[in-house]
C-alpha cells in the first residue's frame, strides 16, 4: 500500500514532465529559436515512437478480445478466427528473415486486393445510408426537417446545369445559402469548438486534467 | 551561443491575436477558479444531450443493459486531440456511475494510446469506487485502427450487443453515419459528440441527442461537476463575450470608416 506522500510524488513527476513537455511544445508555436525547436521536434518525435509502440498494446488487446470470444464458443467466433488467423498471417510475411516487411509481395497484395476493396465496399454503403438517414429525418415532420429538405433541394438544384439555366435565381439563392446562412452557422460552431479545445489543452497544460495520471 | 539562447519574438498577425487570446482565456479562468472557490455557483443551461444522457444511465442501471462509449474515429495524438479528450472525460463520468450504478459498459477506439487511457480510466473507476462491473480492462477494446475498419467493427458490436445506449463523443469523420445509422436503425438510444461542421448533417439525421462544438467539451461541468471544468466553462462564456465585443467594435470602426 502506497503511503499519500508516495502517491503524491509518483503523480507529481510525470505532471512536471507533462507541462514542462506541453509549454515548451506551445512555446515553440509562438517563438523562433533554433534550440526550442529542437526540442520541441524531438518531443514530438517521442509521441510518434511512443504512439507506434502503443500499436502493440492494441494488438494484444484486440487478441485477447478474440481468443476469449472463440473459447467461450460465442456466435461471432469464426469472424474472431478469421481476424486473429489474418493477423498472424500479416505479421509472419511481415517479419520472416529476408522478408520486405511492409513492402514483403504477399502483403503488398493483401493490402491491395483484399483490404483496400473490402474498405472501399463498407465505406460506399454512405451513399445509401445518407439516403435513409435523411428519409428518416424528413418523416419526422418537424420544423427543422422541413427547414433541411428545402435547403437541400435549393443547393441540389442550384448545382443541376438544367435548373440554373431554366431559372437563373435558384443558382443566386445557392450561392447566397452557402456564403451567409451556412457560413455563419459553421463559423459560430467552428468558434465555439475553438474556446472548447483552448479550455481543453489550457486544463491540460495547468495540471487539472489529469488524463495521463489515471 | 548566447545569442542563439535568447528567444527571437517574431510575432505575426496571426500568432500575436492567438497568444493574446490565449492569455486572456488563461486569465479569465483563474478569475473563474478563484470566484468558484469562493463559493460561487454557476449557472449552468439546460443541455439537452445531457438530460438525455442522464435518463440513458438511469435505464441501464435499472435495466443493466450495456452502454456503448466510442472515442470517435481519431487518435489521441492528432490534430483531434482536445475531442478526444472530451471522449475520455465522457468516459470517466460514465464508468464512475456504471461502478456506482452496477451497469455494464464499453469502451471502443481505434487508438491504442487512446485504449490505454481508457483501460486506466475504467481501472481507477473500478478501484475507488466499489467492485462493479468495469475496472478489468477487459471493457476497453481496441477494434482497428483506421476509421472505416473501426466504423464497420462497432457496426458489427451493435448489431451483436444490442446496448441499450451508444455515447459517441470525439473527432468524427464522414465515416460516423455508417455507426450512427446502423444505431439509429437498431433503435438504440444515441448520443453524439462533434466539432466538426462537416459530420454535423449526419449526426442530427442519426442521434437522439447531439452535442454540438463547445457543447462536447463541457461533459465535465455537466456530469462530473467537476470545479476546473466548471472554471473554464465560465472561463469560455467570458472569452466569447470579448470576441464578440471585439467583432462588433471592429464592424463599428469599419462602418465609421474608421478603419
Amino acid at each position: 500500500m502506497l503511503s499519500g506522500e508516495e502517491i503524491a510524488v509518483r503523480q507529481s513527476i510525470p505532471l512536471a514532465i507533462a507541462i514542462t513537455a506541453g509549454a515548451v511544445v506551445s512555446a515553440d508555436y509562438f517563438v523562433t529559436n533554433t534550440y526550442l525547436n529542437v526540442i520541441s521536434d524531438l518531443l514530438v518525435g517521442w509521441v510518434t515512437i511512443i504512439a507506434a509502440v502503443a500499436l502493440l498494446l492494441g494488438l494484444l488487446n484486440v487478441s485477447r478480445v478474440h481468443i476469449s470470444a472463440i473459447v467461450e464458443r460465442k456466435g461471432n467466433r469464426f469472424y474472431s478466427l478469421c481476424l486473429l488467423l489474418t493477423a498472424v498471417v500479416i505479421i509472419v510475411f511481415g517479419v520472416w528473415p529476408g522478408s520486405r516487411g511492409p513492402n514483403d509481395p504477399v502483403v503488398v497484395w493483401i493490402f491491395d486486393y483484399i483490404y483496400t476493396p473490402l474498405n472501399a465496399t463498407i465505406f460506399s454503403l454512405l451513399a445509401f445510408f445518407v439516403a435513409s438517414a435523411a428519409y428518416r429525418a424528413l418523416r419526422a415532420h418537424t420544423f427543422e426537417a422541413t427547414l433541411l429538405l428545402l435547403t437541400a433541394v435549393i443547393i441540389l438544384l442550384g448545382q443541376i446545369p438544367l435548373a440554373s439555366t431554366a431559372w437563373p435565381e435558384i443558382s443566386h439563392l445557392k450561392d447566397w445559402l452557402v456564403a451567409y446562412p451556412m457560413t455563419a452557422g459553421m463559423r459560430g460552431i467552428i468558434l465555439g469548438a475553438s474556446l472548447g479545445i483552448i479550455a481543453t489543452t489550457v486544463r491540460a497544460l495547468v495540471g487539472l486534467d489529469r488524463h495521463y495520471l489515471e | 551561443m548566447l545569442e542563439q539562447l535568447i528567444v527571437d519574438w517574431h510575432l505575426d498577425g496571426t500568432k500575436l491575436v492567438a497568444l493574446g487570446l490565449l492569455f486572456s482565456f488563461l486569465l479569465f479562468f483563474f478569475l473563474a477558479l478563484s470566484a468558484l472557490r469562493g463559493g460561487r455557483s454557476p449557472h449552468l443551461r439546460p443541455i439537452r444531450a445531457f438530460d438525455g444522457l442522464e435518463r440513458l444511465i438511469e435505464a441501464s442501471s435499472e435495466s443493466a443493459q450495456l452502454i456503448h462509449c466510442s472515442l470517435g474515429t481519431a487518435s489521441l495524438v492528432s490534430r483531434f486531440t482536445a475531442e478526444v479528450l472530451a471522449g475520455l472525460t465522457m468516459l470517466r463520468a460514465l464508468a464512475k456511475r456504471a461502478v456506482a450504478s452496477r451497469f455494464p459498459l464499453v469502451v471502443t477506439t481505434l487508438d491504442p494510446v487512446s485504449l490505454a487511457a481508457s483501460q486506466g480510466i475504467l481501472a481507477r473507476a473500478g478501484s475507488t469506487l466499489a467492485e462493479g462491473q468495469v475496472g478489468k480492462g477487459e471493457e476497453a477494446r481496441f477494434v482497428a485502427p483506421e476509421p472505416v475498419s473501426y466504423a464497420a467493427g462497432i457496426m458489427g458490436l451493435l448489431n451483436r450487443e444490442h446496448p441499450l445506449g451508444n455515447v459517441i463523443v470525439g473527432g468524427l469523420g464522414d465515416e460516423y453515419l455508417l455507426m450512427g445509422e446502423v444505431g439509429a436503425r437498431e433503435g438504440i438510444y444515441q448520443v453524439v459528440g462533434t466539432s466538426a461542421p462537416q459530420v454535423l448533417p449526419f449526426v442530427v439525421t442519426s442521434a437522439d441527442e447531439y452535442l454540438l462544438g463547445e457543447e462536447m467539451f463541457a461533459a465535465g461541468a455537466y456530469v462530473e461537476k467537476n470545479r476546473a471544468h466548471l472554471g473554464s466553462l465560465l472561463a469560455q462564456d467570458w472569452t466569447r463575450e470579448l470576441i464578440i465585443g471585439i467583432i462588433i467594435g471592429l464592424v463599428i470602426l469599419r462602418t465609421a470608416g474608421l478603419l
